[in-house]
């Protein structure tokens, strides 16, 4: 190499720098990130790309200046979003939560989304020290234009930014005193005890314990968390999918609900994996305990199932969107059974991205028997485990059906998936039951963002809800399920700030909610269908119902019982949209 | 020359802020690109002048395991299919650290690149070029050693999803660069994985 004289490219002298950025000045750029406002709605900061500006604002409840820089952006909002502009604020305050920032922003009259940065992650790695600052960014490069005050007297700062902007003029003025009030960040004050985290003792447990089931040889993942170099290396990567909530892989607002199959980091080792990482992934000493992760993985974790049912083989091609699936597959048994758990196991692990399950293959009227709903797989799942006392009926004769989705990685494979069904020794007292939400009338209109659409179910008698599912296809972007009691009160059970469609998840509740008989739930569905959705194949069309990935579906499941006991044979839930 | 601008711009970024480092800059398009020479996944070695005689060079970065780049490399092949016989050399780059000769080669071999695969083990290109991100797409010409295209092949990926193809930036520049015309768009938006350069900030 030491012939070698000139390697770069002459204009890369201008960069020379990489990494995390903590005081973001004129000309930097700013990653991405995705937060949530007051309201639930989810933000990610490079969705915006089609628009002229961002203005963001260090908000917090409480502050004089962050209330009077609020109301600044309100009215610059009035004049400016009609032209590109859009408005942020962010408010990284500890004590701050998202009712609070609500009832302050309605008290002010402010209708300003206010992203809450529970973790103070992005209020870090955009520099804000005082509530009351704004920053102004170009989407077409993400720099600072501006950073400061958004007025002082007779100053305007942030229109006259905004407006040389837009020109595509310099700005003139693109640094003041933003003033304000200081915001506590324990964290920035403690960036050299970062360097101290430990690899060894809490990095690499953390990754075993959340990622290496799939990050593993023969997962899913598309590389392995085997050993420090390739956790370093990935690191900026695991940093950015971190900020922009695209793994650990769970959707749900951690606001509403607890469930038992959260994939999320906590809060605490979210903050630590990403410290560790700006401080430049230090390895430490010690031992690399991701070399020694188990190479043995058991095929079937609940034990040799009760029956083994072969699903249909698949060649899955190297690249493209492959259309859903749909199988009908013959039960073999000849006698009725009662099934207490669901496992899959993935013939292709790498290309399998979920499955869904049902009984009664038996088409009435077009419709399939909706109260047949068996399982869902979807990567890094735990087998269904039914809960004590209950089961699902699985009859002589009825089919299975399932709708397999395959994801591409590069490399053409064949897949054969099965399915390890678990049976009871008697029958249980309650059956496992499926209410479906699904609302047909869908009509999604073209190039439109925010598309909201629902279906409503009431439940007639007192139920124990166990999970919620909800299902769209590349245009769903967020999903609710409200509770609706017979007293009039609401009750968020889930929400999904930001649904993901490549992973069909189930929420499932850590503890059982009961709801009383006469409750409706709400579930609603939101679909972009503008050509900022990266995944939207046709932004120019009305898209309508059906079930393949190019239409779309408003499709909730609620997994429950009757909460007396009833071994009646099921009926078949429907919904009226 | 370089070293001195690096030098005083480290300056001005440490007086901003004590731990402040800015995203590296996307080189622009008719920077000069200098010579080099690395060796590929079986050990063979490249020189970037050495293809003189070729009307365009394209060079995608790579590294093990990131999906992007699995997914780019089927469309990458079929470009270079369509453009061998008009002179257009393709390489893939690997500047990370952490991807060993023998797991590229396994790699390589896995997802039949059919393309070399330089190593970059000490990063020098992958700095010097302002590479961030796999599966960005360089395109020089040999003709003045200048860059005409840096961005995607298209935009048809973007993480975890796809969509069909909208803008064909990588053949829409080299039929400009084969037709003698200037490339109408010289970069774009480039969706990969972030690839770790720990020593940039220290390099210069």
């Amino acid at each position: 190499m030491s012939h070698i004289r000139h390697v770069g490219l002459s204009a890369a002298a201008l960069g020379c720098f990489a990494g995390p950025v903590f005081a973001l000045n004129p000309g930097d750029v700013v990653e991405d990130f995705r937060l949530t406002d007051q309201s639930g709605q989810s933000h990610e900061l490079y969705y915006l790309s089609d628009m002229k500006a961002v203005v963001l604002l260090a908000a917090g409840n409480g502050c004089t200046a962050s209330r009077a820089a609020s109301r600044s952006l309100e009215s610059l909002r009035a004049r400016y979003q009609a032209r590109g502009v859009e408005f942020l604020a962010i408010d990284s305050n500890l004590k701050d939560t998202p009712d609070s920032i609500a009832k302050e922003a309605k008290a002010d009259g402010v209708g300003l989304p206010v992203l809450t940065d529970e973790l103070q992650l992005i209020g870090e790695s955009l520099g804000f020290v005082r509530n009351g600052e704004i920053l102004i960014v170009t989407p077409q490069d993400w720099k600072v234009v501006y950073r400061g005050a958004a007025e002082k007297g007779a100053h305007h700062y942030a229109a006259a930014a905004l407006d040389a902007t837009l020109a595509g003029a310099p700005v003139k003025i693109s640094r003041t005193d933003g003033g304000g009030c200081k915001i506590a960040m324990a964290e920035r004050e403690r960036r050299s005890a970062h360097a101290q985290i430990s690899y060894e003792k809490t990095i690499a447990p953390m990754l075993s314990a959340h990622c290496v089931a799939c990050h593993r040889q023969g997962g899913i993942a598309p590389w392995q968390m085997s050993n420090y170099d390739l956790v370093r290396g990935f690191s900026p990567m695991i940093r950015e999918v971190v900020r922009t909530k695209r793994m650990p892989p769970w959707h749900a607002d951690p606001h509403y609900g607890v469930f038992s199959n959260d994939r999320s980091l906590s809060a605490e080792e979210t903050k630590t994996l990403v410290h560790w990482i700006e401080a430049g992934s230090p390895r430490g000493d010690g031992t690399d305990p991701l070399t020694q992760v188990k190479k043995d993985w058991p095929v079937w974790p609940l034990g040799t199932p009760d029956l083994v049912v072969d699903l249909p083989k698949f060649d899955v091609p190297a690249t493209g969107v492959i259309p859903y699936q749909m199988w009908t597959v013959d039960n073999p048994l000849d006698h009725d059974v009662w099934v207490r758990a669901v496992d899959f196991l993935p013939g292709a692990r790498s290309n399998l991205h979920h499955i869904i399950a049902t009984i009664g293959g038996e088409m009435a009227g077009g419709k399939r028997d909706t109260d047949g709903s068996l399982a869902d797989f979807v990567p890094g799942s735990e087998p269904l485990q039914i809960p004590p006392e209950s089961g699902i009926l699985l009859k002589k004769g009825a089919k299975f059906g399932f709708q397999a989705h395959y994801t591409v990685n590069g490399k053409p494979v064949t897949d054969v998936t099965q399915m390890g069904l678990y049976f009871m020794d008697k029958p249980p007292q309650y059956r496992y039951r499926a209410a479906i939400m699904a609302n047909p009338h869908i009509e999604i209109p073209a190039n439109t963002k925010a598309y909201t659409n629902d279906a409503v179910y009431k439940f007639d008698r007192e139920v124990l809800v166990y999970s919620l599912h909800p299902h769209a296809h590349f245009r769903g972007t967020a999903a609710e399920f409200v509770a609706q009691y017979p007293d009039g009160r609401e009750e968020i059970l889930l929400n999904v700030p930001r649904y993901e469609f490549n992973w069909q998840t189930t929420y499932e509740l850590k503890t059982p909610i009961v709801l009383p008989a006469g409750t409706a739930v709400k579930y609603s569905m939101t679909y972009d269908n503008s050509t900022q959705n990266k995944a939207n194949p046709d932004p120019n069309r009305v898209v309508p119902w059906g079930q393949q990935t190019w239409d779309e579906m408003l499709f909730g499941v609620i997994r429950f019982r009757y909460l007396t006991v009833d071994a009646s044979p099921a009926r078949t839930a429907q919904t009226s949209p | 020359m370089t070293r001195r601008i690096c030098i005083a711009a480290s300056a001005v970024l440490v007086l901003l802020s004590a731990l402040g480092a800015a995203a590296a800059a996307a080189p622009a398009s008719g920077a000069h690109v200098a010579d080099f020479t690395l060796q590929d996944e079986t050990g063979l070695a490249h020189q970037l002048y050495a293809l003189s005689g070729k009307k365009a060079v394209v060079i995608m970065t790579q590294s093990n395991g990131c999906p992007i780049v699995r997914l780019a490399v089927p469309a990458l092949r079929e470009i270079r299919d369509r453009y061998r016989s008009s002179g257009v050399e393709f390489l893939l780059l690997n500047p990370t650290l952490q991807d060993t000769r023998d797991a590229v080669r396994q790699e390589a071999a896995e997802f039949q690149f059919g393309m070399s695969v330089l190593l970059d083990r000490t990063q020098k290109i992958g700095e010097a070029w302002g590479v961030n991100r796999t599966a960005e797409v360089f395109v020089i010409d040999p003709k003045s050693w200048t860059l005409v295209y840096h961005g995607p092949i298209d935009d048809r990926l973007n993480y975890e999803s796809q969509r069909p193809v909208q803008h064909a930036y990588l053949t829409d520049a080299l039929d400009a660069l084969l037709a003698d015309k200037p490339v109408a768009v010289a970069s774009a938006a480039s969706p990969g994985c972030l690839i770790n350069f720990p020593n940039r900030q220290h390099s210069h």
